[in-house]
């Protein structure tokens, strides 16, 4: 009997796992490109939600680069926030990290404590919680009192330090990073710091010539991934502040939101949209080229 | 074998889900809305009233803390179609739904008969017209007051009385801070408000149609100069902490923390202040200040619900409108909380059997109202974002960034920008 065409179509392996793949490749070209490219289009028009959209060309992008201080005050602040909040949070993960590497019988719990936060972290109920930490008649405060400071100063208040109260609640959420380093840790190979023993290698020595070089893959893939979701935050803005006080807080997403939800210029919006994809695509492109000066591959 | 068990399998779970879909016929109606938990109560109250009349039908919710929240996810829902079936609605994006088709058009229920406003003033019905069409129903009058510690008043011998003028207003704020150290809250966070009184005092309004309504930006300067002075000489509670609360909600406002003896609020929000102060002192309310009161007072249809174009069942939205205009049960659970009822025969109704805090805004509304003058009740394209400059500019000087001067002259350029852009 002849083998049907639909049994050799299974019977190519390609074919198979295409089909395997097809549910994800559906959802990511519905829910991904699809509104990817929306986005592009509608960031030439003047799309405004209510009303049919009009080409306006590149006037979107002028108007942004040109006109609107808002947008660049968001710009710094939300740079400020990544520039700091990342590789603070990166060297608090790997100091725990480091830590837990020496064995104990508390270590699983140790690891799922300082897991946590970063679980719960990016919720709204976190932020609300954070937003009555640093109020002016809020936990902080009163820890100070108890310490023996009196101080109903409004943390949220001042632009410096509301700044400093977002950079913190990112940095408390430190878990993933620090399990990633964790595993990377183990990894390294004893024979190395075995054979640094037997040289007479310092600690500090240990650490900046062994451990430091052979973390240097993950630190590159944390940097990347940490450096993109800086760049994306929004819960934390939006509740805890709303960009106040005078927009030093503001960051880039939430000014989007506001565009688009509030103003409804959403046309607008779309062409902040497509900016920030080209801003955190430029961004790890340089990383990615300057990836052999610093990273140590194996 | 397998291969008819797994067909069986996947027939069977077919059919439980095919009945599950059409084993009730359920209708759910989905309702938005903004305000304080007090208003939430009454409101799930007098809905589940109405189930009880009409087995069938339940309600998903979807709760605003305030007006701004409630706007941003209606117009988040809006871009997707999906409006609730009925909602309340802010003035500010009436026009702009309106001339995009998204709510319902109520002439013809008005006209059969299922929405009675045949008590409702014609002025009032006006509210909600736009072009040809009624679509919304203002929920019920308020308008702008003082709301007051009258317990602190009374000890500092202050006499607060309607339609002070801001020089006694002034003197008022500074007596009682130099007696106790309380402050005031001018609406912190929506000062294009305060200006819009204030302008209306002078004469003008802040807009005019689509147009700012001030012929330059002294009015702005007044405006921020007085703010300014409130923080440099302390009666005027510190912008810094407007960032851990969020202006417009009642339950975090200053009156009810306690560093403010009197605040700015919308008349039915009398009830909710009350709920929260719970006795430590009393209430009191009065209209704001104005020079020539009857210019600047205004009623507001601050609220108004809304019916979705594209709602299943107009009908039984429509009937929730018509009982919350005019069925007295419902009003008298609501007791104004949603403003003074604009049924007139209902309005006096109540009087009679709400106590408190609700008599309060009953009686300013209704002094308000006689002594007021026409205000439009729609904003034009880009009042949002107008506004939120205004706040952020007013920041700027409080912080000491820029001068009043400065402000008003930017707030002033940047109108033209902002309302004829869109």
């Amino acid at each position: 009997m002849m083998v049907t065409s639909k049994r050799r179509f299974f019977q190519r392996d390609q074919n198979v796992g295409f089909l395997f793949t097809l549910p994800f490749t559906i959802g990511f070209f519905v829910f991904t490109v699809v509104p990817i490219a929306y986005a592009l289009y509608y960031s030439l028009t003047n799309y405004d939600v209510l009303t049919p959209s009009v080409f306006v060309g590149l006037n979107n992008y002028i108007n942004l680069f040109t006109g609107d201080a808002v947008f660049w005050q968001s710009l710094r602040a939300t740079t400020i926030f990544s520039l700091v909040s990342v590789p603070l949070r990166l060297m608090f993960a790997l100091f725990v990290a480091l830590l837990m590497l020496r064995p104990s019988r508390l270590s699983s719990l140790y690891r799922a404590v300082y897991y946590m936060p970063s679980i719960m972290g990016g919720s709204v109920a976190i932020a609300i919680v954070w937003r009555r930490f640093f109020a002016s008649n809020g936990t902080l405060n009163a820890l100070l009192g108890l310490l023996g400071i009196s101080s109903s100063y409004a943390w949220l208040g001042h632009p410096n330090t509301a700044m400093l109260s977002l950079i913190l609640l990112d940095m408390w959420q430190f878990g993933s990073a620090m399990l990633i380093f964790l595993a990377a840790l183990k990894q390294i190979p004893q024979e190395l710091y075995e054979a640094a023993d037997v040289d007479g290698a310092k600690r500090s020595a240990r650490f900046f010539r062994i451990t430091l070089p052979m973390l240097t893959p993950t630190i590159f893939f944390n940097l990347i991934m940490q450096i993109i979701s800086a760049f994306l935050q929004f819960t934390k803005c939006y509740i805890i502040t709303e960009g106040k006080p005078l927009n030093s807080t503001l960051f880039y997403v939430v000014n989007l939101y506001y565009q688009a939800f509030k103003y409804y210029h959403m046309g607008y919006a779309c062409a902040m949209a497509v900016f920030m994809l080209v801003l955190v695509g430029g961004i790890t492109y340089i990383m990615f080229v300057t990836k052999k000066r610093w990273v140590y591959e194996v | 074998m397998k291969k008819l068990v797994a067909l069986c399998l996947a027939l069977m779970l077919l059919a439980a889900c095919t009945a599950t879909c059409y084993a009730e016929e359920e209708i759910t109606l989905r309702m938005a809305w903004w305000g304080s938990q007090s208003r939430a109560e009454k409101t799930q109250k007098i809905l589940s009233l109405f189930s009880e009349s009409h087995p069938g039908v339940s309600f998903e919710y979807e709760i605003y803390s305030n007006a701004g929240s409630h706007n941003e996810m209606m117009a988040t829902q809006a871009a997707a179609n999906e409006l609730p079936d009925l909602f309340q609605g802010g003035a500010m994006t009436l026009e702009q739904w309106v001339k995009s088709g998204m709510l319902l058009d109520l002439t013809p229920y008005i006209e059969s008969g299922a929405l009675d406003l045949s008590n409702v003033p014609e002025s009032i019905v006006d509210q909600g017209r736009i072009g040809d069409g009624v679509y919304c129903v203002t929920n019920g009058l308020n308008c702008y007051a003082l709301a007051y510690n009258a317990t602190v008043a009374k000890e500092c011998g202050v006499e607060m009385k309607y339609d002070m003028t801001w020089d006694e207003f002034n003197t008022a704020t500074r007596t009682i801070f130099e007696k106790t150290g309380l402050k005031i809250n001018m609406d912190y966070g929506f000062v294009s408000d305060i200006i819009d009184l204030v302008a209306r005092d002078r004469g003008y309004g802040l807009y005019d149609g689509n147009k700012l309504g001030v012929p330059d930006a002294s009015i702005f300067e007044e405006v921020f100069q007085y703010y300014l002075d409130g923080v440099t000489e302390g009666w005027h509670v510190s912008p810094e902490i407007f960032v851990e609360i969020t202006p417009g909600v009642v339950e975090t406002d200053p009156l009810i923390t306690g560093s403010c003896w009197c605040t700015v609020a919308s008349s039915n929000q009398a009830n909710a202040l009350a709920t929260l102060i719970d006795d430590q002192f009393e209430l009191g309310m009065t209209s704001i200040p104005a020079d020539n009161p009857i210019q600047s007072h205004k009623v507001d249809p601050a609220q108004a619900f809304m019916i979705s174009a594209n709602t299943k069942y107009p009908e039984l939205c429509v009937e929730i409108i018509n009982n919350i205009t005019n069925s007295v049960e419902w009003n008298q659970i609501l007791a104004a909380d949603r403003g003074v009822p604009i049924n007139g025969s209902i309005a006096e109704g109540i009087i009679n059997s709400v106590s408190g805090a609700s008599t309060l805004s009953i009686q300013l509304v209704k002094y308000v109202s006689q002594h007021s003058s026409p205000a439009s009740p729609t904003y034009p394209k880009g009042a949002e974002e107008f506004s939120t400059q205004t706040n952020l500019l007013l920041e700027q000087v409080l912080y000491g960034v820029i001068t009043p001067a400065e402000a008003a002259q930017q707030l002033f350029d940047a109108a033209s920008k902002i309302l004829s852009a869109n």
